[in-house]
């Protein structure tokens, strides 16, 4: 029961036996985990980094063997601390994981060769080994062979021949990974100290198991000439990457349009059923409401999930980041790092989530700490908001409309802004222990419905679990500071705007507004706009409905004409109107570099397994906002 | 394995034993065969260029550059790498024709 109810990663001693799957990347591993584990697994981080591993239950056999998926490596030398754990881990080094029982080593057969070189480290090891043989079925149609039977002579192990996206030989390997005590460890180990030697035996082997290597993947390189070529290759890229953008707005958003209303309804329904205002405030605003806010991020994840694990089990990833290496250079990053953050741009969670991908740990952080800077969906109502109120509807410059041309500004800044801000972070604090870089190209492949379907899952489990309850619990806290104390009395005799915006006006968040107002007042905000940023703590967009509810606007989806009456209460501008033209360039710079969503604090916290990256990115996302805003606050000025 | 690169100046012939190159020499379509790393390589990225595939007598084909000029596709032995100057200066190979 362990492997299923518990973290793998907080777990002691396992009962049970582990065996672990250790496999070069782009060998069909996590297709084979997939198979052997079925729906109940766990992917958990190693103490202390952000290095995962994923962990389920033996499927179909009854038994009680725990299956561990390790991170794909190439060898087990650590050229990085990521591999370093996994080596630690291996050995049973480390404090509380024992080291696995037995290992599967899932070796690619067209890549057999150079693959002998991680065989020959596992087996080093001296654990009970047992090689899966996958993508046979390639090799052969390449006009290469190989003899199972003969190459377990050869390794002095059990060796299985596995077809990972059909199933074939994944019964067998189940039987033989439940009886696990039955395998060898060879007789004389590798000789993986010596380069020479390990070449010669990894030749010795080669040759005693009838091996014939495959020809080169004719459709791959044709496919390639199309692809990687320097124009076709990067239109194609730009479709794809188009696409793939689009397709999360317009398929995405309607789910999400329908998670909302329907959550919305939720409430309302509960309210009207619940006799005490404050309780059925607090189950419908913010619980129901709080719960449709965690549920409405899930359309974008499944959907970014599913198109990237497509995009990566038919190789065509490596190719994208292939392109993109050269851009992303100049970031100090490599080109895996651009599709997470062109997945920011839809929403930094599932941005940031797809950085556990990336296998070096310092381009994580770096990817995951700039990702936020990103213009994402969420700003949108906001740009929209006080664009609408700053610049004149239908004003021009030259061909263009105007307003269209400072939305396109705001996203460029903000994307701009995330890359000059990944190339601080790599130069600065995250400098050193780059890996040098490398990527392999493998051949272009069906990728299956399984592994999708497990990316999806595993992520969009992995943030109901583990994200899904703080941020509920933390909008909650929210909706409890703008909503107490409440005013029954006060707000008798008030229209419901009216008395929404008293007991906003005399909240606990307003007190808080209150005490903040002198850090924001040189950027022009008053009191009332800083409730609003602590309202846009929750998300984004509820800024909007903040502001609307502050102004008393009768509808508080389009507060922009009473917004435009606000007035300062008290101080030098008492009277002034407080969103004036500098103001709302100040306050939309501020949203262009502020990080207010706690989800995106939250997912930081989990992928990076700690809370001081999620502290470094609000503190300095937080300095350049107020800094930033402050500055485009006196060009406005300046200028008008 | 190791050794230091001497690359033939240009239009220079070598009569004498087959020089070797830094992999990044090599232009697209020119085949060769790996002959070892530099000097200088740390041990670790030896030891992971090794467990890539570069490895002394390995055949080695440069296949495209990507559209900007970096990285440069390799295939070494029966595997597609991307490498960037980096890591191709610090590679030597034989070059062995078209």
């Amino acid at each position: 029961m362990t492997a299923t109810c518990h973290d793998v990663a907080d777990a002691g001693p396992v009962d049970g036996d582990v065996v672990a799957l250790v496999g070069c990347p782009n060998a069909g591993k996590s297709s084979v985990f997939n198979h052997l584990t079925g729906l109940r697994v766990r992917t958990a981080n190693y103490p202390g980094v952000t290095v995962t591993r994923t962990a389920g239950r033996l499927s179909g056999t009854g038994s009680t063997v725990t299956v561990t998926d390790l991170p794909g490596t190439y060898g087990l030398e650590p050229v990085s601390p990521d591999e370093q754990i996994v080596l630690d881990h291996l050995h049973g080094r480390l404090p509380g994981t024992p080291a696995p029982d037995a290992l599967v080593l899932v070796v690619d057969a067209t890549t057999l060769r150079r693959s002998l070189s991680l065989v020959a480290e596992a087996l080093a090891l001296g654990r009970p080994a047992l090689v899966a043989l996958t993508m046979t079925d390639e090799l052969r149609g390449r006009g290469g062979d190989v003899d199972a039977a003969a190459l377990a002579r050869a390794l002095d192990v059990p060796v299985l021949e596995v077809v990972g996206h059909r199933g074939h030989g994944v019964d067998a390997l189940r039987a033989a990974i439940a009886s696990w005590r039955s395998w060898d460890t060879p007789v004389v180990p590798p000789p993986v100290d010596d380069e020479a030697q390990l070449d010669a035996w990894a030749a010795s082997v080669v040759a005693a198991s009838g091996y014939r290597a495959p020809g080169p993947a004719g459709v791959t390189a044709r496919i390639d000439r199309v692809l990687l070529h320097p124009v076709s290759g990067v239109a194609v890229f730009a479709a794809v990457m188009v696409a793939f953008f689009q397709t999360i707005f317009t398929v995405a958003a309607p789910v999400q349009g329908w998670i909302e209303a329907g959550f919305a309804a939720l409430a309302a329904g509960a309210a009207d059923a619940i006799p005490v205002p404050w309780l059925a405030d607090l189950v419908g605003t913010a619980v129901i409401g709080g719960v449709g806010g965690v549920l409405v991020f899930l359309p974008q994840i499944v959907l970014l999930f599913a198109l990237l694990a497509l995009l990566e089990g038919s190789g065509y990833l490596a190719r994208a980041a292939l392109l993109m290496d050269k851009v992303m250079a100049l970031t100090g990053l490599d080109g895996r790092a651009f599709v997470s953050m062109l997945s920011s741009v839809a929403c930094a969670v599932p941005g940031i989530m797809s950085t556990r991908t990336m296998p070096s740990s310092r381009d994580r952080i770096a990817t995951m700490l700039a990702a936020p800077l990103m213009p994402c969906s969420a700003r949108l109502p906001v740009y929209l908001l006080l664009v609408g109120m700053l610049v004149p509807a239908g004003s021009t410059w030259g061909p263009f409309g105007l307003q269209g041309l400072v939305m396109l500004g705001l996203y460029v800044l903000g994307g701009v802004s995330a890359l000059v801000a990944a190339a601080v972070l790599t130069r600065t604090t995250l400098r050193g222990d780059a890996l040098p870089f490398y990527l392999e190209l493998p051949p272009y492949r069906m990728p299956s419905a399984g592994t999708v379907a497990h990316a999806v899952g595993s992520a969009a489990g992995t943030f109901l679990r583990k994200m899904g309850t703080v941020i509920l619990g933390v909008s909650v806290v929210l909706w409890a500071l703008m909503s107490f104390p409440a005013r029954p009395a006060e707000t008798a005799g008030m229209s419901d705007a009216e008395a929404s915006a008293y007991v906003l006006d005399h909240s606990w968040a307003a007190g808080i507004g209150r005490t903040v107002e002198p850090v924001f007042e040189p950027l022009g905000f008053d009191w009332r706009v800083d409730v609003g940023l602590v309202g846009a703590l929750a998300a984004r967009e509820v800024f909007v409905a903040t502001m609307g509810q502050l102004a008393a606007a009768e509808d508080p989806a389009d507060p922009g004409a009473a917004l435009a009456h606000l007035t300062w209460d008290d101080g030098p501008r008492a009277g002034e109107p407080v969103l004036t033209g500098p103001t709302m360039v100040a306050l939309l710079v501020f949203f262009v570099y502020a990080l207010q969503c706690v989800a995106t604090l939250v997912v930081m916290r989990r992928e990076s397994n700690s809370w001081r990256w999620p502290a470094v990115a609000l503190g300095y996302m937080s300095a350049l906002a107020w800094v930033m805003a402050w500055l485009a606050r006196t060009v406005a000025e300046a200028l008008t | 394995m190791t050794q230091q690169a001497t690359a033939p100046a240009p239009g220079e012939v070598r009569l004498d034993a087959p020089v070797a190159a830094p992999l990044s020499t090599l232009r697209t379509g020119d085949r060769a065969v790996i002959t070892g790393v530099v000097d200088a390589l740390p041990a670790a990225v030896r030891r992971r260029l090794h467990d890539l595939g570069v490895a002394a007598g390995t055949p080695v084909t440069c296949l495209r550059r990507a559209p900007f000029g970096s990285p440069v596709v390799y295939r070494v032995g029966e595997t597609d790498l991307c490498l960037r100057r980096a890591l191709t200066d610090a590679v030597l190979v034989t070059v062995a024709g078209r």
